[in-house]
């Protein structure tokens, strides 16, 4: 049997509105994370940190040893900064994860940050428009365009008409506000209703503002360990398998916009890692930036059947106690996105939606959970399956 | 490549194809990703092409931010190249399968905006 990796210590920050900086929020998250694990930060080999536009948002790069000094870690260990879009904190992650199965380190410290609430919102869209292809921007798109191109072809695919499609995606974004309400660590922790959506400002047609997911602060951490230094740990939660895959980075490149391979690939690897399939995921944490992208997540995954996803929240599907419970946070929708932290949030919400006390909406007895993270317009991507029992 | 680039690349938009399999592509590729072919040569994308997608953007980025609302389109040039660009008109006028011809290109900034014809 190969070795394992557990998870033995999470930290969250509240997501939303941060009055300090991004290394301050990892440092408490990571401080969290850390006390939970109940070891001393002189066990900690390495640092493998998700950021994303702190050279754009406050000015400030080198981020991996200034969070490591802002935690107070003097131990001079290596320190590194993941940047992959909103892919960056789960690619932490599954580095982490790599070096202790090789071998390397037995106990290291993982996770993201981001701050992005403090300059304008025309700012922010600006620095995360750095994250498509530069020829492709120039020519007028936008993420929002992006996503509504994806809607499009979806709904063409599908044989959806307009209003069907804005009112199924709307259902999306409604359930996961519902989870969102019971998450005290999320963004917006309040209901919406069909009209909130419908209503709401057009930004691309199909999609609208309440489509969207907000630009958030956040960070989030976990300690990751050796199989030996997990089996001394009461409930730690295992990494059964860790993909990642890359999308073609041009738009224009691609021939049906409405799925991405990528999501497959890294879907494909972590089932054939951990030994099960999706019919095995008993929770998972997707990646509904825009809400089109939930189902986008929930087909390209396995999870549902190809033509399924747009129906699952209406159908109650994904709601915690659905037979596929999705994003029992409140998602990027409702707990927010703060991009190079986001994977993160994911990890840990599933790892305490494995153990049981997570603070919002919980699954059913989950003993099996997933996590799609993903990068920029579909260009990198994660798939994580965590797990109770290894 | 790089020169033939920027000598086509100061009329039109090049687009990228493989002497081997066909393959087109109209961003810059070392190696044909389908067939693996280094034989990639670059071409005049060409003036004209249809709709394949559009979606009107009424916020634009800041970069754009002096068009206004414009739309947003998905183009397959008549050179076989897939393209994104921007036309300026009345979103009503623009559908799938819509002839558009390019209007202007800026090899500086790459902007590429396109008419409805």
């Amino acid at each position: 049997m190969s070795k394992g990796v557990g998870i033995i210590g999470v930290g969250m920050a509240n997501s939303g509105t941060s009055l300090v900086p991004s290394w301050e929020l990892f440092a408490a998250a990571a401080l969290e994370a850390i006390k939970e694990a109940e070891i001393d930060l002189s066990k900690i080999q390495a640092l493998h940190l998700g950021n994303v536009y702190s050279s754009f948002t406050e000015m400030q790069t080198n981020m991996a040893p200034l969070a490591l000094s802002t935690i107070g870690i003097d131990t001079h260990i290596p320190s590194i900064r993941y940047e992959t879009a909103c892919a960056s904190a789960s690619v932490a992650f599954r580095q982490g994860y790599l070096s202790i199965l090789s071998s390397l380190y037995d106990l290291v410290l993982v996770g993201g940050t981001e701050r992005l609430r403090a300059i304008s919102g025309s700012a922010v869209q600006q620095a995360m428009a750095t994250s498509m292809d530069t020829a492709e921007r120039n020519v007028g798109l936008t993420f929002a365009a992006y996503w509504s191109y994806v809607a499009k072809a979806y709904a063409r695919k599908h044989h959806l008409n307009d209003l069907k499609l804005q009112e199924l995606l709307a259902k999306i974004s409604i359930k996961n506000h519902y989870h969102g309400a019971f998450n005290k660590k999320a963004h917006f922790q309040k209901e919406i209703t069909v009209e909130d959506v419908m209503g709401s400002v057009m930004v691309a047609p199909p999609i609208k503002i309440m489509d969207c997911c907000p630009f958030s602060d956040g960070a989030a951490a976990l300690v990751l360990c050796s199989e030996e230094i997990a089996r001394t740990y009461r409930n730690p939660i295992w990494i059964l398998g860790a993909g990642q895959a890359s999308g073609r980075f041009p738009i224009a490149d691609r021939t049906d916009l409405s799925t991405n391979p990528a999501i497959t690939k890294a879907a494909d690897e972590a089932y054939k890692q951990a030994g099960v399939g999706p019919k095995d995921i008993d929770v998972a944490e997707l990646h509904d930036c825009v809400n089109i992208h939930e189902v986008v997540c929930l087909e390209d995954s396995g999870l549902v059947r190809e033509g399924e996803g747009i129906y699952s929240a209406e159908e109650r599907r994904t709601y915690f106690d659905g037979d596929v419970p999705v994003s029992l946070s409140g998602g990027l929708k409702s707990r927010g996105h703060p991009v190079g932290a986001t994977g993160a949030y994911q990890l840990c919400e599933i790892t305490q939606q494995l153990r049981g006390d997570f603070g919002g909406k919980r699954a059913k007895d989950p003993e099996i959970g997933m996590t799609v993270n993903v990068g920029g317009t579909g260009a990198v991507v994660t798939v994580t399956i965590l797990g109770r029992e290894r | 490549m790089r020169e033939a680039m920027s000598e086509l690349g100061k009329v039109l938009p090049p687009c990228f194809t493989c002497n081997h399999c066909g393959y087109r592509s109209g961003t810059l590729k070392a190696v044909c990703p389908e067939c693996g072919s280094e034989g990639m040569a670059v071409q005049e994308g060409g003036k004209r092409g249809e709709v394949v997608d559009f979606v009107p953007v009424a916020y634009p980025p800041e970069n754009l931010k002096h068009l206004g609302s414009y739309v947003s389109v998905l183009v397959k040039l008549n050179s076989g190249c897939q393209i994104f660009g921007i036309v300026l008109e009345n979103p009503d006028l623009v559908k799938i399968g819509t002839p558009v011809a390019v209007s202007n290109f800026n090899p500086q900034t790459k902007e590429l905006f396109f008419k409805t014809i």
